[in-house]
């Protein structure tokens, strides 16, 4: 008996101080936080507009009628908008008006405004880093779009627009930034961030679907944003990164008619940076493999001539793309590639010496790529 | 202090020969035929089961022979054949036990020389024979009791593997386990338990494979308890084991013969009750409760994949209601995104906080088990449909739960049903309400610390000495081959070592 007390009591003793009924939220106490964006107001305060999960009862009754309202596109979501002095003050505003608690825990997307990121991004990335609610993995977003009417548009395959965004990371198509990945990209020099911008597209096709598109990433430094680079080219920073899946590019080879589709994928990349007599060089030796997907040109992949002739020119495709990214990264000073990293791991009293004025070496790196893909799959037809 | 208990309970014990019998037990067997039946009717006074015959043999005028026995227990036609028959024409004189003993046409009879013994051989259902001149009775072997043929286990069914199952006789019961075990090391005592029923008990074990102190230590136990009677071993399993507030049982049931000798060669000994087809297996572990027989018939790999997900099984029968209440109700940052928003949906308009909601299904479905247990047959399955519909659709549709509590509760149900052996389905039932309680209050963490605290408790249990825990806590390596995963049998080589000294190590003959 006295055992089993001790027992009970030793239970209580190490459970109580950590949780405990008064901790407990029921589901439907609970407003479920989908996304959250992040403005400017007039007046330069944060104006923080949360998407909130509106549940609609389903079950019996409301069964067939939910149902209809689906097919009809019925917003899932609702948007909550006030704005702070901080954005912990906007969404401190925003809980105590609403009847549930705002649970943050489901958050997915975090969107920034344009005007936001320009000069305050730093203050978007130190709430999400302290607030305990929110995940490391929430996706991060730049727009030029009206803060509102992004996060509120009708998406027509996903029950919200965030989780249309949150899709973005499972295509490995784009360029996706997480809070943790800033947090790890913010400890090289110049803090260099790269995050995918979007826009709002309305199909001329179906006026209901609407959706939104990465457009490119923006660049920036110190925290604040510098650039804007294009899709293809944000490409590149995936590949040297490792986190490219495989894309088809399209161009024309050079002196002839026609175009080439090719589908790169299983790139593997091998960095060799070198530092001889003060001039810094990164050479990237770039071995992947493609597939031929359409073919307009008059070059015969069945024969082995032709067929190296288009691995060649789909290898100078690639290292331009590179090369173009960086020498745009190179001009704003944004480190975005990791060289800094890359040679840090060769040449780290070097680079502990160039860590203070990296902004003055990172555009002299001569970035030199040489590019090899292996043609898997040639397609039936020899024409 | 010890000495003290010690003489308490000498005092408490009291010889079973005490309790039943009144005066007449003392009395001897008289040579008078006539004092004899005297005592009988006296000692048998309203009984009208018991019959007395007196009759006489060939050349004598008075009756000079008295058979005794209680009708329906003793086999008549045996009686008149070889008995009665025999006497009556014959001509040679009973001047002598031994004249007595050789005319009558029997293998199994017994001296009797006190009443006490002939009681106890007329309960039996031995017929007790007296003669004139001759102080010492005959118990003739010749009892025939109402039992129910050998049939299909219904609480342990295979597809492979022997279908016959224990019946209510402890003597065909034995003969099921000697047509198995063919070796004279089979050994059984009887032991009686229960005052007034005076149940037979048959203790079995294998000489030379049983620990010789576990025998003792049995019977030692065994002769602790002090009841009217015995109808079943789990009356006896309760106040034998070793820790008797425990929810788990430490002693292992069947109704298998094959069972029995498969623990009778792994040197357990078991104990097998008359008037019950339950017998008991000890010392047992935690996992001869998780082990089908089954596992043993079919191949090494199927039966390892299916004690894993037994395994895998017990847990949820164990957690899955509680883990629900504790991410319910405090983490739901673990539920992914989509299916949280499904979840908020479904509980829009259910009244109730997760916990009672849990509670209310768990409950209810408990009841209609019981209740399906306890139903005549014909209303079973009227039962089974509303019960079906109340705790699916009804519930459901009047907004009582919520549609992912009543898959929480199927599945559980479903979880519990997995475990081989009904006692340990028992405990995880029982154990069940009280984490749920506990989710409800302090949520996974709650969870997590009484999942240690029942790991803990099952550690410290032991079953007649041997942990319960054994192949695995204790490791034993030889063991452990057997426990969540079954070796081939060549590789199972070696036998378990239980307790004691005493340890046959190979499973082959070893002289």
């Amino acid at each position: 008996m006295k055992k089993i007390m001790l027992f009970i009591m030793t239970i209580s003793l190490f459970a109580l101080p950590l949780n405990g009924c008064r901790d407990s939220n029921e589901l439907e106490d609970l407003a479920l936080v989908m996304g959250i964006g992040v403005d400017l107001t007039e007046d330069e305060h944060p104006l923080v507009s949360l998407q909130v999960f509106l549940p609609q009862g389903s079950g019996q009754s409301g069964g067939s009628q939910s149902q209809s309202k689906g097919a009809g596109g019925a917003n899932q979501s609702f948007i909550a908008t006030e704005s702070g002095q901080s954005i912990g003050d906007a969404v401190n505003k925003i809980a105590k008006r609403m009847s549930r608690r705002v649970y943050l825990s489901h958050n997915a997307v975090l969107i920034i405004s344009e005007r936001m990121a320009n000069h305050r991004l730093r203050e978007v990335i130190d709430y999400c880093q302290r607030t305990q609610e929110i995940r490391q993995r929430t996706l991060l977003f730049v727009t030029r779009e009206d803060m509102p009417k992004i996060l509120n548009y009708e998406s027509v395959l996903e029950k919200t627009s965030s989780i249309s965004l949150l899709k973005e990371e499972e295509k490995h198509l784009n360029l996706i930034t997480t809070i943790r990945d800033v947090s790890l990209m913010k400890t090289g020099p110049n803090k260099p961030i790269a995050i995918p911008v979007i826009k709002l597209r309305r199909d001329s096709y179906d006026p209901r679907e609407q959706v939104t598109k990465i457009i490119g990433s923006a660049l920036f430094t110190d925290e604040q944003m510098v650039g804007m680079m294009n899709s293809e080219r944000t490409l590149g920073i995936l590949m040297m990164n490792g986190d490219f899946r495989n894309n088809t590019f399209t161009f024309k080879p050079k002196g002839r008619k026609g175009k080439l589709s090719v589908n790169v994928q299983d790139i593997r990349i091998r960095a060799v940076p070198t530092i001889d007599r003060g001039s810094w060089e990164l050479s990237i030796h770039l071995s992947g493999k493609g597939m031929l997907q359409e073919n307009t040109t008059t070059l015969n992949p069945m024969n082995p001539v032709d067929c190296r002739q288009i691995e060649k020119q789909t290898a100078k495709y690639l290292a331009s793309m590179i090369g173009k990214g960086f020498k745009q990264s190179q001009c704003v000073g944004s480190d975005v590639y990791m060289t800094y990293e890359v040679f840090e791991r060769s040449y780290p009293h070097e680079c502990q010496r160039a860590r203070a004025h990296w902004a003055t070496v990172y555009p002299n790196i001569h970035l030199s790529v040489h590019p090899q893909i292996q043609l898997m799959h040639s397609g039936a037809s020899n024409s | 202090m010890f000495q003290w208990m010690r003489k308490m309970r000498k005092q408490r014990r009291k010889p079973w020969q005490e309790v039943l019998v009144d005066e007449e037990g003392t009395k001897k067997v008289s040579a008078s035929v006539k004092k004899n039946k005297q005592i009988l009717e006296h000692a048998y006074h309203a009984c009208a089961d018991l019959i007395i015959r007196s009759f006489a043999t060939k050349n004598s005028v008075e009756n000079n022979m008295l058979i005794a026995y209680l009708g329906g227990t003793a086999n008549v036609e045996e009686i008149n054949e070889h008995v009665m028959k025999g006497l009556q024409s014959s001509n040679r004189p009973l001047d002598g036990l031994k004249a007595l003993e050789q005319s009558v046409a029997i293998t199994d009879t017994k001296k009797i020389h006190t009443f006490n013994d002939v009681f106890i051989n007329i309960a039996d259902g031995k017929p007790v024979l007296f003669a004139e001149g001759i102080n010492t009775a005959l118990s003739l072997g010749m009892s025939k009791w109402a039992t129910r043929a050998v049939e299909d286990t219904q609480t342990e069914p295979v597809i492979r593997g022997a279908k016959e199952g224990f019946v209510e006789s402890m003597q065909v019961n034995v003969t099921l386990l000697r047509k198995r075990i063919r070796t004279p090391r089979l050994k059984l005592k009887t032991l009686v338990i229960g005052d007034y029923s005076r149940t037979q008990v048959a203790l079995l074990y294998i000489d030379g494979l049983c620990d010789p102190e576990l025998l003792k230590e049995v019977k030692k136990r065994i002769n602790g308890i002090h009841i009217d009677g015995v109808w079943d071993g789990g009356m006896v399993q309760e106040q034998i084991q070793d820790n008797q507030r425990s929810v788990f049982p430490q002693i292992l049931t069947t109704e298998r013969p094959d069972v029995v000798c498969a623990s009778l060669l792994d040197g357990k000994c078991s104990l097998i009750f008359e008037g019950s087809p339950n017998t008991l297996i000890l010392p047992t572990t935690f996992f001869a409760f998780m082990q089908s027989p089954e596992d043993y018939y079919v191949g090494y790999m199927i039966s390892s994949l299916l004690r894993m997900l037994r395994f895998g099984f017990l847990l949820i029968a164990l957690l899955a209601p509680a883990f629900y209440i504790a991410i319910v109700t405090f983490h739901q940052e673990m539920i992914p995104t989509t299916l949280i928003m499904a979840m908020t949906s479904m509980r829009e308009q259910v009244p109730f906080p997760a916990l009672v909601e849990a509670l209310v299904m768990e409950i209810t479905f408990e009841g209609l088990r019981e209740a399906g247990v306890r139903l005549p047959r014909q209303v079973g399955q009227a039962i089974s449909i509303v019960g079906a519909l109340v705790i699916g659709q009804a519930a459901i549709q009047a907004s009582l739960v919520s549609p992912a509590m009543v898959i929480i509760v199927s599945i559980t149900a479903i979880a519990s049903f997995m475990i081989p052996h009904y006692e340990l389905s028992i405990s995880v039932r029982i154990l069940r309400f009280p984490l749920m309680i506990i989710a409800g209050v302090f949520g996974l963490i709650g969870v997590v610390l009484s999942v240690i605290a029942i790991i803990v408790h099952l550690a410290s249990l032991r079953s007649f000495g041997l942990p319960y825990l054994e192949p695995l806590a204790p490791f034993k390596k030889h063991g452990a081959g057997d426990s969540i995963i079954r070796r081939r049998l060549q590789h199972q080589t070696i036998r378990p070592h239980l307790t004691g000294k005493t340890w046959n190590k190979y499973r082959r003959w070893k002289e």
